[in-house]
């Protein structure tokens, strides 16, 4: 199964990717249904281009930083074991960064 | 950490996770579904949260009777995402057909590019690209100026053009003043002071006796923990409050302290807001880069496991009270920051404490106990602290 989804990084978390806020990508889940835990393995090992620990704190998000799946708070989802689907946007913020 | 703030005594404290199943309708309007979750466990759909910051935003505002009709206020943005968000509540309140804000905000933006000694074609880049976004979305004037020269302040009209030219010798200036700062918690607070120095003149300039700044409640919490470590007592009001104003002519206040980061950072995902968000000298540093960084990682971690952290602190700031002295003629006031000078007060200052530290960590068993007298103790005779 080939899971499209479209991953956007803001509030100075682009910095962690390379300086682009919008990443559409395709992930080959070989069958396997995907949950959030997942997906920031697979960030930490493909777009994350610095500082790992910067993003990820053990296996979640580190404090401070947001997540949002199709505009709706991940906490209401269910956070890592929400299962994604197919054409999913997932927006991850960083409210440390200030403004 | 002490046991006895563990969970076990005061459960009902730590964060429990949401059980999606258990959440059906928003808390508020009972209607339509959820979209984000609040202090832990409060639902609200996306229109009732979007509608609450604005409310609070205006709240703010008008409790403490801010501002008058037909008032310049200049906004200081600085292209992040909570600069941006105060711009859209400004815009929102200005166009609202029921209780329309009545005063001119007006936008200063301070390029900070002299920090790192950017390439002057990149920082031309970088400043076009933020005023290009506020002159597309917003009805607001919009002036440029830099941290290195503030007294250039250059307004933008949107058409392209931008008359600002760096000088070379006044950005080396700035950058070798930072450079020379070696402890990194000095460094981040001199350029505070300089920033904070920068948009006071730039507001002069322009005209504005008021300026508006995008700190929210997360930011103003660390703040106060930050300032208490570094010995600011003295200015911990005018800096955490809504209200400061060490400057005599200008005053600055922060509408959005009461909004929590979080808040703010959904509220400019929901509007679609853009942000320009430029690496500080914290930035991607680990926690013991400086003191306000280990601050704000333990606040922020704490809150992640005890969801009342934040607003405890904050509270607290809401207590502390402006030294009414303040406004005394002839009271001389600090050249970087603008607060009252405090350190030839007899009894006990943070200056004193700060010596009495670096005497006790320097010498280590060397110490004479006689240099700890209260002569020793006000008198900052550096050579004397050679091994």
């Amino acid at each position: 199964m080939t899971l499209n989804l479209t991953l956007e990084f803001s509030g100075g978390a682009e910095l962690l990717v390379d300086k682009q806020k919008t990443h559409n990508v395709q992930i080959d889940t070989a069958g396997k249904t995907w949950k959030i835990q997942d997906l920031l393995y697979w960030i930490r090992d493909n777009l994350l281009k610095e500082r790992p620990e910067l993003f990820l704190k053990e296996n979640t998000v580190r404090p401070g930083i947001l997540v949002l799946v199709n505009d709706s708070d991940w906490e209401l989802l269910g956070q890592l074991d929400y299962e994604i689907e197919n054409n999913d946007n997932i927006v991850f913020i960083s409210t440390l960064h200030g403004g | 950490m002490c046991s006895l703030t563990e969970s076990e005594l005061e459960p009902e404290l730590v964060r429990t996770p949401l059980d999606p199943s258990a959440i059906k309708v928003c808390k508020k309007c009972k209607e339509k579904p959820p979209c984000v979750n609040l202090r832990g466990s409060d639902t609200y759909c996306k229109t009732c949260f979007l509608t609450a910051v604005h409310h609070k935003f205006r709240a703010t505002l008008g409790k403490h009777k801010a501002m008058r009709p037909g008032e310049s206020v200049c906004i200081a943005y600085s292209g992040g995402g909570a600069s941006t968000a105060l711009l859209h509540l400004l815009k929102t309140g200005i166009e609202s057909d029921h209780k329309k804000l009545l005063f001119k905000p007006v936008v200063l933006h301070v390029d900070e590019g002299a920090i790192f000694k950017l390439d002057p074609k990149q920082r031309i880049e970088n400043i076009r690209e933020k005023l290009d976004y506020i002159a597309a979305h917003f009805p607001f004037k919009v002036y440029v100026s830099t941290l290195e020269q503030s007294q250039r302040v250059v307004e933008y009209k949107g058409d392209g053009e931008l008359d600002l030219e760096f000088e070379a010798e006044r950005t080396n200036e700035l950058y070798e003043s930072i450079e020379n700062i070696k402890e990194s918690s000095a460094k981040e607070e001199f350029i505070n002071c300089i920033r904070r120095h920068t948009i006071l003149e730039g507001a002069e300039k322009i005209n504005c006796a008021k300026i508006f700044t995008g700190e929210n409640a997360t930011k103003i919490s660390i703040d106060l923990l930050t300032g208490v470590s570094l010995g600011k007592g003295g200015n911990l009001a005018q800096e955490v409050g809504f209200w400061d104003k060490r400057n005599a002519a200008i005053t600055v206040l922060r509408p959005l302290r009461d909004v929590p980061a979080k808040e703010l950072a959904l509220y400019t995902v929901f509007h679609r807001l853009e942000s320009f968000g430029e690496p500080t000298i914290g930035t991607g540093k680990e926690s013991l880069f400086s003191i306000r960084k280990l601050t704000e990682d333990f606040l922020v971690g704490l809150q992640n496991d005890f969801p009342a952290t934040l607003s405890t602190v904050f509270k607290t700031s809401d207590k502390l009270q402006a030294h009414q002295e303040r406004m005394v003629e002839g009271n001389q006031s600090c050249v970087l920051c603008d607060g009252t000078l405090d350190t030839e007060v007899d009894q006990h200052n943070a200056l004193q404490a700060t010596q009495w530290s670096t005497i006790v960590s320097s010498r280590g068993k060397a110490l004479d106990t006689d240099d700890l007298n209260s002569a020793s103790l006000d008198f900052l005779d550096l050579t004397s602290l050679k091994l």
